[in-house]
């Protein structure tokens, strides 16, 4: 009975969380007229995945460049640049904090862990006036390096390596590792399962970033996908029918990339939740 | 100089306290197996950690094979070192483990092949040699932290407790082990234990550490035989040596705890003065000193027998099946000064004993 219960409960939540999913992508299959006309559909339509071909090949603005392909590459640059970038830029952070003895280490690590006070949003101006100032306007550079720097992972690893034990890095001094062959030959395979799951978040973070690329690009070309989602219904406003199934196509296409993430880590995410191989 | 290793006037203090290491001198022969013991916190774990290099000491030099290692890297000291609780790098296979280290000193990979599996064959762990760390068990990745100290082929083994994570059975198994094959390989060797058995059945030479001083340096048989000092008497031997507090009368006759007055051999004219007897030492059918009995506890081929002498307790050990008495005789004793722990001479004993052997 308990478990009915249970069961019961796990599968309203996942009826809860797919169902709008469902319905996106069935109404995606149906021409926007219907769509006009009756609202979101239940059942499959006639168009199969032909507003996914659009959604993907056609061009939303004016220069033709911003394809649905496009755009998701662009996304993927910003995912992975994020992930890795942050990845790489908070384990040498956190490395320098917890095993050099460097002078001021924990005020550097309180005034990196204060930046978390400061998202983007705060600090905009002056971000948008550097980048531009270095000429990094409309580039993938200027995208991902301004916001590589990451508190939170950088506190992950810092807590991690706190745990590795001591005599782990005895036993490496004895056997002629330097600070370099340490880095890559011990500290980076244990954290592996703490990768994987920095590598997800941030993933994601980067996939969904709207305000800072919004300001940083004119040019089509550098559109993410997350911000044609919002194009494609207002730039197309001037002609009479929004194509409301393209839109549709379009959003699930959006959501793959960061699910597929999710279900390839995920397996690494939990073991490094779980386990400790240390 | 012909020592393999020298160390001289070794200080090391941690930030203003006391010092925890208060001029340590040790100098070992090629081959010997000796081994520092002592309460923790007394300095023992330091000296090892200075000999390795991974602290760096206050004051005094190390010297390794004729080499002044004082200021050297670690790695560059050609040492190797067993850690307590073995530090093998998790994510590396047996063979991965033994190998890295000759890795990173540049070994070719038939050299490195050829070393792993013949350290692996002495440690009977060749079977393991796929395996990751994790899949073992705790006395086989002991055997692995040995291989990784072994496959170097230093001038100088260093032991940092190894064996205090097994359990009771398995450590007198690897105690043995540790032995056989550090007269195997002819290694210099350092280790470190507070446990007493441990010392006295491993080490050529004990080195008796408190407080960060050495107390006493010397074969098991003197170390037992002849403390030093009131602490290194109560410190080595199991169940430890009793001590009485007596007071001198003149003519080699003393006042014990329990107000008796008994005459001993050579006691010394001291105002502070304490008489120290091992368990083993006490004959049972003596009837000179008064006990009372509290309690038995059996142990098989012997069995303790702990008693009172006025306030004061006194354990007694034999493999004699008596449980009841009531006079006993001190066959060999001690003679202590109960303010400074200095020894001020025994019951002669001793030296008759030195004799015969």
């Amino acid at each position: 009975m308990k478990k009915l219960l249970d069961h019961g409960i796990l599968i309203a939540g996942v009826l809860f969380l797919l169902t709008p999913l469902y319905l996106l992508f069935v109404s995606s299959t149906h021409e926007v007229d219907t769509l006009i006309r009756d609202g979101l559909q239940w059942l499959p339509g006639s168009q199969g995945l032909a507003a996914y071909e659009k959604a993907l090949n056609q061009s939303l603005g004016f220069s033709g460049e911003a394809t649905g392909w496009r755009m998701l590459f662009n996304s993927l640059v910003m995912g992975l640049g994020f992930a890795i970038g942050k990845i790489i830029v908070s384990m040498a952070a956190a490395y320098a904090i917890v095993y050099f003895r460097l002078p001021l280490a924990s005020f550097f690590f309180w005034a990196i862990f204060t930046t978390l006070l400061l998202p983007l949003e705060v600090r905009i101006i002056p971000s948008y006036a550097v980048v531009s100032d270095l000429g990094l306007l409309n580039s993938y550079t200027g995208l991902i390096l301004p916001l590589i720097a990451s508190a939170t992972a950088t506190f992950y690893f810092r807590q991690f390596y706190k745990t590795v034990p001591d005599e782990l890095l005895e036993a490496a001094l004895l056997d002629n590792t330097g600070p370099v062959r340490f880095f890559i030959d011990i500290l980076v395979p244990l954290s592996r399962t703490m990768m994987a799951a920095i590598f997800i978040i941030m993933f994601v973070v980067g996939w969904n970033q709207y305000l800072w690329p919004l300001i940083m690009t004119t040019e089509e070309s550098y559109t993410t996908i997350v911000m044609g989602l919002k194009n494609i219904l207002s730039t197309v406003r001037d002609s009479h029918i929004p194509p409301y199934d393209v839109a549709f196509a379009m959003i699930i296409l959006a959501m793959l990339p960061p699910v597929l993430v999710v279900i390839i880590f995920q397996k690494w995410f939990v073991k490094g939740l779980v386990e400790s191989e240390k | 100089m012909s020592k393999q290793l020298n160390i001289s006037q070794l200080v090391k203090c941690y930030g203003n306290n006391d010092p925890a290491v208060q001029g340590f001198n040790l100098a070992v022969e090629e081959g010997e197996f000796i081994v520092l013991v002592g309460p923790s916190g007394c300095g023992k774990s330091t000296i090892l950690r200075s000999i390795a290099g991974l602290e760096t000491i206050t004051s005094g030099s190390i010297s390794l094979a004729g080499k002044d290692v004082t200021h050297l890297a670690p790695a560059k000291r050609d040492i190797a070192m067993v850690f307590q609780n073995y530090a093998l790098y998790p994510h590396m296979s047996v063979y991965e483990n033994l190998a890295y280290g000759l890795k990173n000193r540049g070994y070719n990979k038939a050299d490195i092949e050829q070393r792993v599996q013949q350290a692996a064959a002495m440690l009977q762990i060749t079977d393991y040699l796929p395996r990751k760390p994790k899949a073992l068990s705790g006395g086989q990745r002991q055997r692995v932290a040995m291989g990784r100290a072994m496959v170097r082929e230093p001038a100088l083994f260093l032991f940092d407790e190894p064996l205090s994570n097994l359990d009771a059975k398995l450590r007198a198994h690897m105690r043995l082990e540790i032995k056989k094959l550090q007269k195997r390989l002819g290694v210099t060797s350092i280790y470190v234990t507070h446990d007493q058995v441990e010392a006295m059945t491993l080490a050529d030479r004990i080195v008796v550490l408190n407080g960060g001083k050495v107390e006493q340096i010397g074969t098991p048989e003197e170390i037992y035989h002849n403390p030093a000092s009131h602490f290194v008497a109560s410190f080595m031997g199991t169940p430890a040596m009793n001590f009485l507090p007596v007071t001198a009368l003149g003519n080699n006759v003393v006042r014990l705890p329990n107000a008796q007055e008994l005459h001993l051999n050579n006691v010394p004219n001291n105002e502070h003065l304490l008489i120290g007897v091992r368990p083993e030492h006490i004959d049972l059918h003596g009837h000179q000193v008064k006990v009372e009995i509290n309690l038995t506890e059996e142990l098989g081929a012997s069995r303790l027998i702990h008693c009172q002498v006025g306030e004061h307790p006194l354990t007694v050990a034999t493999n004699e099946p008596i449980t009841k008495f009531n006079a006993i005789a001190f066959n060999q004793y001690y003679w202590f000064d109960s303010k400074t722990g200095a020894r001020l001479g025994d019951s002669q004993f001793i030296e008759e004993e030195a004799a015969r052997a």
